[in-house]
């Protein structure tokens, strides 16, 4: 569990240090981009054979 | 073009005009966008107040779900829609919660107003919450200049929760080496 936090936090910190400058409206729509990749994703799988 | 987060902050102001909700909150990984980094989610959690006698005390949501669905909300796996994300309306449990929508901040994202919980409220909903995602944004926020911690502090122990923190303290200073 450790390990996996740790991994998790290096992460969030590289995230963290390309995000530090963008807007609140910028980090909504990164969101929103993440949203609508997900979906589709997840649709195409919906969709296999 | 404005994200489909307008369109859900500018329905939730419409309520608290129109006495459906008593007070409301962003909270959640949205709450938390407005003051860290984005942290992905698939959820919108608003947390909320509503007058117990306007509606039915066995389902005092009934009026809240009504009030959204009239104004085209969709509805999936038990939760509302609006602006294509599922909202979950999370009702006041009394303490944290209460003092937490009593000190929303109103903020502005562009052009429109919403209610968002302080960030120091909700780091001390995350150490009371407890959950795995709750520790990583705890990470987050507590690693932020714009958390104060004197009043975070202040939260921590006016509301029990300095034992827990004590916890979680130990091992975010563990986990962050």
């Amino acid at each position: 569990m450790k390990t996996e936090m740790k991994r998790a936090l290096q992460a969030k910190r590289i995230q963290r240090a390309k995000s530090a400058e963008k807007s609140v409206a910028e980090k909504l729509r990164i969101l929103e981009r993440l949203r609508d990749r997900k979906t589709a994703i997840r649709a195409a799988r919906a969709a296999r054979p | 073009m404005p994200t489909s987060f307008t369109k859900i902050f500018a329905e939730l102001e419409a309520a608290l005009e129109a006495g459906v909700i008593l007070r409301y909150g962003v909270g959640g990984a949205i709450g938390a966008t407005f003051y860290v980094e984005a942290a992905e989610t698939e959820d919108v959690d608003v947390f909320i107040a509503v007058d117990s006698a306007r509606g039915s005390p066995l389902d005092p949501f009934r009026a809240v779900f009504d009030y959204f669905r009239n104004r085209g909300a969709g509805w999936q796996d038990e939760h509302l829609v609006i602006g294509g994300w599922p909202v979950h309306f999370l009702p006041s449990t009394g303490g944290l919660v209460d003092d937490a929508l009593e000190h929303a901040r109103m903020l502005e994202v562009e052009g429109q107003q919403v209610r968002v919980l302080s960030l120091e409220h909700l780091a001390a909903i995350a150490v009371e919450t407890k959950r795995a995602k709750d520790r990583i944004r705890m990470h987050q926020i507590w690693e932020s200049p714009e958390l104060d911690r004197q009043r975070f502090g202040t939260l921590i122990a006016n509301f029990g929760l300095a034992e827990r923190w004590a916890r979680w303290l130990a091992l975010l200073e563990e986990e962050g080496e």
